[in-house]
């Protein structure tokens, strides 16, 4: 099930919050649990078992890792809880690209290729992969205790808000509100106009500019002036953030209704003045998991200085693969380390030097070339498209938009960049964190109820499009 | 409770009462408003199965359900539409342009000035002039075989906004490899001589003539400008048999006082509250009228073969002063008869003795339309003329089954289909490569004259034609039919076989029953009215205040009947 969908706007929703307020606080998680089940298996009925199976081999597991005394053991639970969670990851996510890409090499040398049935990938499991791992090491490390109730853990992994596409939560950041949370009603609006914040975002901004991205990016890619390639992948720039950080707000706000906090996954990212920055500000949970489980153990800054160049490269290169198992997102990770490296090598006192405003375009301008591998799948193509980009040929360029593109696209960018200005910080801060008075109360949920019924229409008439994020 | 804590209590409260009213209108829609209109799908709300949930159909139809059916759906479409055509000037339908200062446009009206219609119907220019020429010689072919019945078939081009109004188009590239179907077929009528009306030519002369737009700024269809139109082929109809058909006689100028649909036909299609207001300029006016006629004025039989802009004709004329009989097969597929289009089956009506019926068969279409070739009739016709129902009903058949068999050989094995569906579909295959080739499936229709049984046939529906037009004759078969108890055309049939084996004729008899046939047909009678409740009721009154016996009283209200009826036989 998809947030944006009429199914859970209209009928799971209302009927999770009425059950959910109207039930005892002691009953909240297993309603709570059982809808998310509901929420999962109604997209992938096929999965659910896979999903509970894998939760209840790893809550025993990380149960007799903690109770035994002895240090191997305690390893070995610990290494079979990562092996069954990311063994199932590489299995369902990244079996078709190995069987594929070893076929290519087996039949170039003439060899027989290998015959195989091609594996469904099940919904979010790159993302309850991530948390079940979080919760393993963790609890080995002994940063927090296990949990007591299997019901308690499988709700921490398969939690409907953010299920499918994050934000990736450590358990130790949830854990005190899956055993015990505060129910803050002025919370609870709050989250209401956020959830509607990331609805608009994604069905306002981000579907409105997918379709002439896509439209454009369907066709032939070598007829492309430089004009329609540049304006294109500034859309799809938008229309990732909006997509991705919409859904954000609304697992987020969600959360928030149902008195859980999960950690902000994003924050301006586009007014970063630096890759390093940029990650610090895009898929923030990503990156916190990727620092605290990959880049630390290999060694992180405390070891040579080739050495933490080799761990950062190799710690974006696996972040690119966990997008998708495409070449595209191996080039994509690859092409961040390399300017995280850069970065570390130097680029950065180029940055300090030449100030805020100029290093935020030319950080904007890697990471919309970065896009490019991240859209295009095929290799070949995305070269051709950045070469359209810079052949500085903007000869049909008025023609190839309409007025809602630009103007929602306009709207988008001063979102964007917005906060580079104190009065857009302010606003900002405003709508996310401030706690409203009364009147403004009234207001803001007449926005919101009002945005709500636009999102519908606009939903219905336009007609419905997938998270870009629930794909990974 | 704080104070804080209750309003924000009651704000969570208000918000989910606010979901839950999408949610009840969802299911139960006590909210009524009107349609949005357009195509929609009719998706049921599906029934939760294991299979239907783990194969995902469920998913899919319950997505699709609510597509169509969440509450308050009307009115937030409608609300969304108005937000994209107030700031971006979008619609969000696909076969509407919107032009200049207001004005809408049928895409494929702009889309025919263009240039770029032709490549929806033919591949390339080449191809649609064959298509074109072979279309005009079978036209050619039927009216010159129908002329020889005393039927004229003709042809009337409505008006075509774009072309009428091009200024208000918006700007758009010009394909020049195309060719025009209306000029085209403009240019071969001259050529051969076939009798046609440009209504669009027409409008183009005169739209500089009168003060007001000739077609609805925010409609696809002429409005009160169809007057000019059927007073146009009212003169080219009788010029074409020498009759004096009514004529129009123009008064002034008003603005509409009978607003009609078509005004705004497109706008409705873009599901907004409003489109704002229209410039007075391009205000709906009409032309005051009265039809002129006189005791030589001639009230013919027309069959239309048309589309959607007959449909104005009727509302805005009484076509009840100018014919004395009217059908209208719809894109010949369905079938509208009399003043009060009263809806045939098209399937089930005689095609052939509908034509030959007629006195004029027109095929009415708007420029864009033309490129459909007759909807397939001309075609159709010439079969019907040449070739034996059973015939063609044979040869239909085993070209579905050939094509159904080519299409099956290509399923695997297991295809679950809906055989009648499938059929129906590789039905309506076949008719479109039959009416593309008729010659190809009867050979019939290449030659000059009309093979002996077919030609029985239609002599036998000119001889009825020619009683149905004689009203005497026509009212003595009728009631003759009522009499004996027998149906019209079963009189009627009975009629022309007198005419060809030189018997004495029901027209000039006087109906004299004997006593055998009277009390047959009284007893007949006498069944009839006590199977009715009403006239039996009735009777027995009558009876009562008579002093008659039930019985009596019967009988003698069916010697009344029977009575009237002979007399109105020999009247």
């Amino acid at each position: 099930m998809v947030f944006s969908s009429n199914i859970f706007l209209i009928f799971f929703l209302p009927i999770f919050l009425i059950f959910y307020f109207a039930s005892p606080k002691s009953w909240r998680n297993v309603v709570l649990l059982l809808f998310s089940l509901v929420f999962y298996a109604y997209g992938a009925p096929d999965f659910i078992a896979l999903l509970v199976g894998s939760c209840v081999a790893n809550f025993y597991l990380v149960k007799l890792m903690h109770h035994s005394s002895n240090q191997l053991a305690k390893k070995l639970y610990c290494a079979a809880a990562i092996i069954i969670s990311l063994g199932l990851l590489i299995y369902y996510k990244y079996a078709n690209f190995f069987i594929e890409n070893i076929n290519v090499l087996l039949s170039a040398c003439g060899a027989h290729t290998i015959t195989f049935a091609k594996v469904l990938l099940p919904i979010g499991i790159s993302f309850f992969t991530f948390q079940s791992i979080t919760y393993v090491i963790d609890t080995y490390r002994g940063n927090n205790y296990p949990m007591k109730r299997l019901h308690d853990y499988v709700l921490y992994i398969m939690m409907f808000p953010q299920l499918i596409a994050g934000p990736i939560v450590r358990y130790c950041d949830i854990e005190q509100e899956i055993r015990e949370r505060k129910y803050d009603i002025s919370e609870a609006m709050q989250g209401f106009y956020r959830f509607i914040i990331g609805l608009s975002k994604k069905i306002l901004i981000s579907d409105v500019i997918g379709i002439q991205v896509d439209a454009v990016l369907s066709g032939d890619i070598a007829m492309l002036d430089s004009g329609t390639a540049w304006i294109t992948i500034i859309g799809y720039t938008m229309q990732l953030y909006f997509d991705f950080s919409g859904y954000s707000d609304m697992a987020i706000g969600l959360g928030k209704i149902m008195g859980f906090h999960f950690p902000e996954n994003f924050d301006n990212p586009y007014n970063s003045s630096s890759i390093t920055e940029f990650w610090r500000r895009w898929h923030i949970t990503l990156g916190s998991f990727m620092r605290n489980y990959l880049y630390i153990p290999l060694g992180g800054n405390r070891c040579s200085k080739s050495r933490m160049y080799f761990n950062l490269w190799i710690v974006f290169l696996l972040s690119g693969f966990w997008h998708g198992a495409n070449w595209n997102f191996l080039i994509w990770g690859a092409y961040h380390g390399i300017w995280l490296v850069l970065e570390r090598m130097g680029l950065k006192n180029f940055y300090d030097k030449i100030g805020k405003i100029p290093s935020v375009i030319i950080t904007f301008l890697i990471v919309m070339i970065g896009w490019v591998f991240f859209r295009i799948e095929n290799f070949s193509e995305a070269i051709t498209f950045i070469s359209k980009m810079f052949a500085f040929d903007f000869g049909t360029l008025s023609s190839c938009y309409d007025s809602q593109f630009i103007t929602t696209l306009a709207v988008a960018l001063v979102f964007s960049f917005m906060c580079l200005l104190p009065f857009g910080k302010k606003i900002q801060n405003f709508v996310f964190y401030t706690n409203y008075s009364k009147s403004q109360h009234i207001v803001v949920w007449l926005i919101a109820l009002f945005l709500l019924f636009f999102n519908l229409g606009s939903l219905n008439a336009v007609g419905f499009s997938p998270f870009i994020y629930f794909r990974f | 409770m704080n104070k804080d804590r209750v309003f924000h209590t009651i704000l969570f409260i208000l918000t989910i009462l606010f979901f839950l009213m999408i949610l009840i209108q969802t299911v139960w829609h006590p909210f009524e408003y009107d349609k949005l209109r357009g195509i929609t799908d009719d998706v049921e709300f599906p029934s939760l199965t294991f299979d239907s949930l783990y194969d995902g159909s469920y998913q899919r139809q319950l997505d699709a359900y609510l597509s169509q059916n969440y509450g308050f759906r009307e009115p937030s479409i409608r609300f969304y539409n108005q937000y994209i055509w107030d700031f971006y000037g979008k619609e969000n339908v696909d076969h509407i342009v919107s032009g200049k200062e207001g004005w809408l446009f049928y895409k494929h009206h702009v889309d025919d000035y263009y240039g770029q219609e032709m490549y929806r119907w033919q591949s390339d220019k080449e191809t649609a002039i064959k298509t074109y020429d072979a279309e005009v010689r079978r036209m050619m072919q039927l009216r010159n075989r129908l002329k020889q019945y005393g039927i004229e078939f003709l042809m009337f081009i409505a008006p075509d906004k774009a072309f009428i109004y091009p200024e208000y188009l918006p700007e758009q590239e010009y394909d020049t490899t195309t060719v025009n179907a209306r000029k085209y077929y403009s240019r071969r009528f001259d050529e051969v001589g076939f009798p046609y009306i440009d209504m669009t030519e027409m409008f183009i002369q005169m739209r500089d003539t009168v003060p007001y737009p000739l077609m609805p700024i925010k409609g696809a269809h002429w409005n009160n400008s169809c007057v000019y139109g059927i007073d146009s082929l009212l003169h080219l109809m009788g010029s074409l048999k020498g009759e004096q058909l009514a004529d129009f006689s123009y008064g002034e100028t008003i603005p509409a006082y009978r607003y009609m649909d078509v005004e705004n036909d497109i706008e409705t299609y873009i599901n907004l509250f409003s489109t704002g207001d229209i410039d007075e300029k391009y205000e709906a006016k009409e032309r005051l009228y009265t039809i002129v006629s006189d005791s030589n004025t001639v009230k013919p039989n027309v069959l239309f073969i048309g589309n959607s802009y007959l449909f104005q004709v009727y509302d805005y004329i009484p076509v009840n002063e100018l014919f004395s009989d009217m059908s209208h097969w719809y894109y010949n597929r369905m079938s509208y008869k009399g003043f009060n289009r009263i809806h045939h089956e098209y399937s089930e009506i005689d095609r052939l003795q509908t034509i030959l019926m007629a006195d004029y068969i027109v095929w009415f279409a708007d420029g864009a339309q033309v490129y459909k070739t007759s909807y397939g009739f001309v075609e159709d016709a010439l079969m019907r003329l040449y070739v034996d129902e059973k015939r063609i009903s044979d040869v239909y058949a085993e070209v579905r089954d050939s094509i159904a068999d080519a299409m099956m050989a290509k399923m695997p094995n297991d295809t679950i289909f809906d055989t009648i569906a499938f059929y129906n579909q590789m039905w309506e295959k076949a008719s479109t490569l039959i009416l593309k080739y008729p010659e190809r499936f009867f050979e019939e229709i290449r030659k000059d004259s009309i093979p002996e049984d077919m030609q029985k046939k239609i002599d036998n529906i000119l001889i009825g034609k020619q009683i149905v037009q004689n009203e005497k004759w026509h009212n003595k078969i009728i009631n003759y039919a009522h009499l004996i108890n027998k149906t019209i055309d079963k009189v009627l049939e009975e009629e022309i076989d007198n005419i060809y084996h030189n018997r004495p004729l029901l027209r000039d008899k006087e109906i004299v029953l004997t006593a055998d046939e009277r009390t047959e047909l009284l007893n007949i009678l006498i069944e009839e009215i006590k199977s009715k409740p009403d006239l039996l009721e009735s009777i027995r009154q009558k009876a009562i205040k008579h002093g008659k016996t039930l019985e009596q009283a019967i009988i003698d209200d069916a010697n009344w009947i029977l009575e009237d009826k002979l007399r109105k036989c020999n009247q």
